[in-house]
């Protein structure tokens, strides 16, 4: 029995580790792939206008040959298409703009990225980026055939393989389809105070507020949850008491809460709920465990 | 009431998960490397204990932030773990001697079929140029024609043939290098347009081959063919072989397609994809050697019979390289395959 993350994140996908316990990560979202991918084509784009540049001194300069051209087309071609692999193999499945983004490439049954997977995704790259575009601006260097017809069949289909991450769930672009990846954020790691832990260190004391099973199963996880956020998040006096006040008519307590008491009520509240309903969660999932066992049947 | 259950089991378990994230933060700065072998040693055990720390209070926790924190630290650690973790001089040593030419066993069938498109497309054009000599056109585009043509005299075609340099020798490097990354450039078309059950593919094929035929017609046509073919295949068998094993890449996944086997279509896709990607790896260096081939030998060999015992000879290396290297040896594929086992 899973407590409860987030239960509407669409985002959420679940990738079975080698060790059976299944990971919860979050796909990365159109936005971030986007600017990840304008970063690497930025850095793409100028260093094709470097080489280019200088291979223009060269040959204008003393050397006088084409030569050098040759060097600079194979040098540009390979560079523009084996960019994504060689930074994904070595950045452990990022490249310089998917680190700027948090993202990052795994594989998409929960094993471990392979070599294979890196080239198979990237090699699709050319069709769909390099030759649109190629074909945007000089059509008939790509598009085979020279009837307006072919032109308008190849055009079609190789937009429709661009956009295909926008076209299904998961965001998979064609080369993730072939490879079996998919393109993850990297989740920060900041481990906040727990609320539930007594304000008063290493004492154990008891609570100032005590509440009844009833009064604590009015509420569900989801109203803790928020009012976990809440606690941690704010300051404000007056906002608290108005929570306060909405609980203390909810549950029907009866005893009086002083308006300085309002942050200890709020904090034995939430202690004493979490309370009750982890004790229900772990009743339930012995439950479950004594069902699977054939046993008792509640 | 004492301190909550949930409370307590992070008390007792923060230390270690501590010590993962320091690792981790480390690791993701300054890589593997920068850890010390004990610390290496460590990592395994602290993940799969951050691991199981993680089930537990999936069961036992609402504490949001912790569960939050431990399906991060978790998965942080898990890219670490799990990242890429072989030499890559392994790596590429194992793709020449094993990867490469088993897959490329495995797809003999679509090699078959791929060799019978071309060698169809190339016959058609041949056909088709012969009857009409202005049908070359139609097969040739302005850039690999470059001049050549039914309208050409037969000694300009002859000198093309029998280059040897000077002021038009860098032309052709230039021109060999676009026929490398244009010739790459369709077989990685071949490849990724499979998903679209390889008609591109089929159509691919048939066209480059009528390219192919269209010009032998036209040297025929000038009783030039021995010199033509002289010409061509040095570094021709290469380079249409490595065409050919394109088109093969791109029907190998396109039956995944269509079949989709036992174990589900997106799984088979996936599978197929990955190996049908090394074949695509492997065509392309042999895209770049017969342009290397084609570069070198143009100039300085005019002899045809050494151009006619180069081209064997590169026909009978790789009739040894994909037939006979690597048999019977076994990858060490990636974590989800267990190594003595699967043949995908």
């Amino acid at each position: 029995m899973a407590a409860v993350i987030d239960s509407d994140n669409q985002n959420l996908r679940e990738i079975k580790t080698p060790e059976g316990i299944p990971l919860r990560l979050e796909l990365a979202t159109k936005g971030q792939r986007i600017g990840a991918f304008l970063v690497d084509f930025s850095i793409i784009i100028a260093a094709i206008i470097a080489v280019l540049v200088l291979t223009a001194i060269v040959v204008v300069g003393p050397l006088q040959s084409s030569l050098p051209l040759a060097f600079t087309m194979i040098a540009i071609f390979l560079f523009r298409n084996f960019y994504f692999v060689i930074s994904e193999l070595k950045l452990q499945g990022r490249t310089l703009g998917k680190k700027l983004v948090n993202t990052r490439v795994i594989d998409a049954g929960g094993g471990s990225l392979s070599a294979q997977q890196v080239f198979a995704r990237n090699v699709t790259r050319e069709i769909e980026l390099f030759l649109p575009l190629i074909a945007l601006m000089v059509p008939e260097a790509v598009l085979p055939g020279s009837t307006a017809w072919s032109y308008v069949l190849s055009g079609a289909w190789l937009l429709v393989l661009s956009i295909m991450p926008l076209l299904n769930k998961n965001r998979m672009r064609v080369g993730d389809f072939i490879a079996g990846t998919l393109v993850v954020q990297d989740p920060p790691m900041n481990l906040l105070r727990d609320i539930g832990q007594s304000s008063r260190r290493g004492e154990k004391a008891e609570p100032r507020y005590t509440f009844t099973k009833e009064q604590l199963d009015m509420y569900g996880i989801y109203e803790l949850q928020i009012l976990e956020d809440f606690l941690r998040s704010t300051t404000d006096m007056e906002a608290m008491r108005r929570v306060a006040r909405q609980i203390i008519r909810k549950i029907n307590f009866k005893e009086k809460v002083r308006h300085v008491d309002i942050e200890t009520f709020l904090q034995d509240f939430y202690r004493a709920q979490r309370h009750r309903l982890e004790q229900k969660m772990v009743v339930k999932g012995e439950r479950v465990e004594r069902k699977k066992m054939g046993r008792l049947s509640d | 009431m004492d301190e909550l259950k949930s409370v307590r089991f992070r008390e007792k378990r923060q230390a270690t998960w501590q010590e993962l994230e320091d690792l981790v933060v480390r690791i993701e700065k300054s890589g593997l490397k920068s850890l010390t072998a004990n610390e290496l040693s460590r990592l395994p055990l602290l993940y799969r204990s951050t691991l199981s720390s993680l089930s537990v209070a999936r069961s036992i926790s609402l504490d949001k932030s912790l569960l939050q924190y431990l399906e991060n630290l978790s998965s942080r650690a898990y890219f670490c773990v799990y990242g890429a973790r072989r030499k890559p001089a392994d790596v590429i040593v194992e793709f020449f001697t094993i990867q490469l030419p088993q897959a490329v066993r495995d797809m003999r069938w679509h090699l078959l079929l791929s060799g019978a498109l071309l060698t169809l497309g190339t016959v058609i054009g041949m056909a088709m140029t012969m009857d009409n000599p202005e049908n070359f056109y139609n097969f040739v585009s302005e850039a690999m024609a470059q001049g050549r043509g039914p309208d050409a005299s037969t000694e300009s075609l002859r000198d093309v043939l029998f280059d040897d340099g000077g002021g038009s020798g860098d032309d052709l490097a230039v021109f060999s290098s676009f026929l490398m990354t244009h010739n790459s450039k369709v077989g990685m078309m071949c490849f990724s347009l499979s998903v679209a059950l390889g008609i591109p593919t089929v159509y691919l094929l048939v066209y480059n081959g009528m390219g192919l035929g269209a010009f032998a017609a036209l040297y025929e046509q000038r009783d030039l063919s021995i010199e033509f073919w002289s010409w061509i295949l040095p570094h021709g068998v290469t380079e249409l072989l490595a065409v050919v094993l394109c088109g093969a890449a791109g029907f190998y996944v396109a039956e995944a397609i269509i079949f989709p086997g036992k174990h589900g279509r997106l799984a088979n896709v996936a599978r197929r994809g990955r190996r049908a990607g090394l074949v695509v790896l492997g065509a392309i260096m042999m895209f770049v050697l017969a342009g290397l081939i084609e570069g070198i030998f143009r100039q300085t060999v005019q002899d045809i019979a050494i151009r006619y015992t180069v081209a064997t000879t590169t026909a009978v290396f790789w009739i040894i390289y994909f037939g006979v290297i690597g048999r019977g040896r076994k990858m060490t594929g990636p974590i989800e395959a267990p190594p003595a086992r699967e043949r995908s």
